[in-house]
């Protein structure tokens, strides 16, 4: 196994990566504007957060999960509910969304990671489809698919309303910044070395003395409530969703926003997300060769690039600059 | 009682088919203990290609169908030769990510290709409806059980008796021995996935007529089969068909006794609670593993 995540050094690195990520978000939030630019990284801020979830239970701990979606829907309908319904204010709604993800997280979490790699997928993927399933038929709750959920209205804290998109995208970047920090110091922690552990072998890492299933769980509810996170924000953000938007679809964008980025670093999630929500945005007719596209990037990179692209194309620029060196 | 029976009789024909996808996972599986998330995929590939040559190209049914069967088969051998075998990192979780993408792959190529409209296909014909005591079984519904049966025992007889079924058995418990032994895994792998797009193709093209086929139909398929060879015991022809059927009873007892709303968490709940609470299936026996 590498061990990049142990050293001193690669914590600093990351740490230097959070700044920059800052300084990119204010230079960003202080010049662009137009708001289309502004709603596109608005979207990709809110999928990186499930993608940093994602990225947490895939790429650290080697723990597939064909079902985030259920998490993300979960979050987006407990927090536009309690808005509209209960009259929460809508920082509590988030926090509130945040707790019901990974609370079902970890209920689930518990039986279901008895199984490993094949039937784990499967699995994710069956509750995947029954969550659909409740969303879209449970209607007096959810509107179903048709009309689903509409007017959900902006955050608002201390006497700010965030409805402009520049509001939106400071909002979601702040969101983004904190699941950025939790998830890198996880890693640089004496759980993230224990996933780190996990992914190369399980036996093995229980024959150290390291109890496997509790950090399993861990992994398992962050990263649910990392995607209820995403899901709050996203209805926040959208104003209007159905149970359209929460297909075994979006658990494969998922997937292949970690595949995109990396497998070993939490950036890569980040450029995942980005890279997903800017591709449909060259193509005309996109609807119609996504799911080709999508399938096409995942075939390619699981197959040559096991350790996702970000990765490979790191490698390759590492070599690159090796061999001019030497030459 | 009729009400009973028939509700049992259109489960158990409902049962044959989930039981021939079932069969599709079990080929894969035995020769190469890879989970093919792709064969959903060969099944809808088989009713929507078919469908799709008879409504849009005009061609009589059985050319339809057999062509149908023959670009699954190259899809499912390209899919071994092309991207299982080269595989970087040749783990179980690597095998499935790579059928996953490849699922996604197909779907999203007959979308491009055949188009988001919904096929149907007309039945098969040939074989008469069949009506005793007022159970009734249609025509497309004896062409599925007669399938599911000579499919079931064929694969059967061949993996227990015959010499190809042992090696490619062999070659899923231990490449490196079975190579030893003379037997070429990377053509035992290639075989299973040719015998599993066949089979999975046949099913899509039968099932085509009594339900319409739409390039999203996959994952419903694979769902069904993958619980059906679950709740059989995975790797077991015979448990695959035990499961399929059983599957298929459960569903049809609960969209007429309960409701048809939740039909389909039948399959789900069995799958689900097979694989947390009995891994090893009906007839299946657990498996211990070496470290």
């Amino acid at each position: 196994m590498k061990h990049r995540f142990t050293c001193d050094g690669q914590y600093r690195r990351d740490l230097l990566g959070l700044a920059a990520f800052v300084v990119i978000v204010c230079v960003l939030g202080f010049t662009l504007t137009k708001p289309y630019h502004l709603t596109l990284l608005t979207d990709s801020g809110v999928y990186a957060i499930a993608a940093l979830g994602m990225f947490l239970l895939f790429g650290l701990c080697g723990q597939i999960s064909v079902g985030q979606a259920a998490f993300f829907g979960l979050g987006a309908y407990t927090s536009s509910l309690l808005v509209m319904r209960v009259g929460v204010p809508s920082p509590a709604a988030i926090v509130a969304a945040v707790a019901l993800s990974s609370l079902a997280g970890w209920v689930v979490s518990r039986p279901i990671l008895k199984l490993t790699t094949n039937y784990l997928a499967m699995a994710t993927l069956a509750l995947g489809v029954v969550a659909y399933v409740i969303f879209s038929q449970a209607i007096s709750l959810t509107g179903g698919l048709d009309p689903g959920i509409f007017g959900v209205p902006p955050i608002s804290l201390f006497g700010f309303t965030v409805s402009s998109p520049v509001a939106k995208f400071w909002t979601v970047s702040v969101f983004t910044f904190i699941s950025l920090l939790l998830i890198i110091n996880l890693i640089h922690s004496r759980a993230g070395r224990a996933f780190n552990a996990l992914k190369g072998s399980e036996i093995a890492t229980a024959g150290l003395g390291v109890d496997v299933v509790h950090y399993k769980v861990i992994a398992f509810t962050i990263a649910a409530g990392l995607a209820g996170l995403a899901g709050a924000l996203f209805g926040f953000v959208q104003g209007s969703f159905s149970a359209a938007n929460f297909t075994v679809g979006l658990s494969i964008e998922l997937l292949v926003m970690v595949v995109v980025g990396s497998l070993s670093s939490p950036w890569g999630a980040l450029f995942g997300a980005f890279f997903i929500t800017i591709v449909p945005t060259f193509l005309d007719d996109f609807e119609v060769y996504k799911l080709l596209l999508f399938g096409l990037i995942l075939l390619v990179v699981t197959v040559l690039m096991p350790d996702g692209l970000g990765r490979a194309a790191y490698d390759g620029a590492l070599m690159l600059a090796r061999r001019l060196r030497s030459s | 009682m009729t009400d009973f029976l028939q509700t049992v009789v259109s489960g158990l024909t409902t049962g044959a088919l989930y039981a021939l996808i079932a069969l599709g996972f079990t080929i894969v599986f035995n020769a190469t203990k890879v989970t093919n998330f792709a064969h959903g995929e060969f099944v809808m590939m088989g009713g929507l290609i078919s469908a799709y040559l008879v409504k849009s190209a005009k061609w009589p049914l059985a050319p339809a169908v057999v062509v149908a069967i023959l670009c699954v088969t190259g899809t499912a051998i390209g899919l071994d030769r092309i991207a299982l075998q080269h595989a970087k990192r040749k783990t179980v979780l690597t095998y499935a990510m790579i059928t996953i993408g490849a699922s996604v792959f197909l779907r999203g190529l007959m979308q491009v290709v055949i188009g988001r409209s919904v096929q149907f296909l007309p039945p098969f014909g040939g074989l008469p409806d069949i009506k005793i005591n007022d159970v009734f079984i249609g025509s497309q519904y004896l062409w599925i059980l007669a399938a599911m049966l000579l499919i079931g025992a064929a694969l059967s007889y061949m993996f227990l008796r015959t010499r190809t079924g042992k090696a490619m058995r062999a070659a899923s418990q231990n490449v490196r021995s079975a190579a030893l032994c003379g037997i070429d895994p990377a053509k035992m792998s290639m075989l299973a996935f040719a015998l599993a797009g066949s089979t999975g193709a046949l099913a899509g093209a039968l099932i085509a007529p009594i339900g319409a086929s739409f390039y999203e139909n996959g994952l419903n398929f694979a769902l069904k089969g993958f619980a059906a060879a679950v709740l059989g015991g995975f790797g077991s022809p015979l448990g695959a068909v035990i499961g399929g059927v059983l599957i298929g009873i459960g569903e049809s007892l609960c969209a007429g006794y309960l409701s048809s709303a939740y039909k389909e968490a039948v399959s789900l709940s069995v799958l689900l609670g097979f694989l947390l609470l009995r891994p090893s299936g009906l007839i299946g026996h657990a498996e211990a593993r070496r470290v």
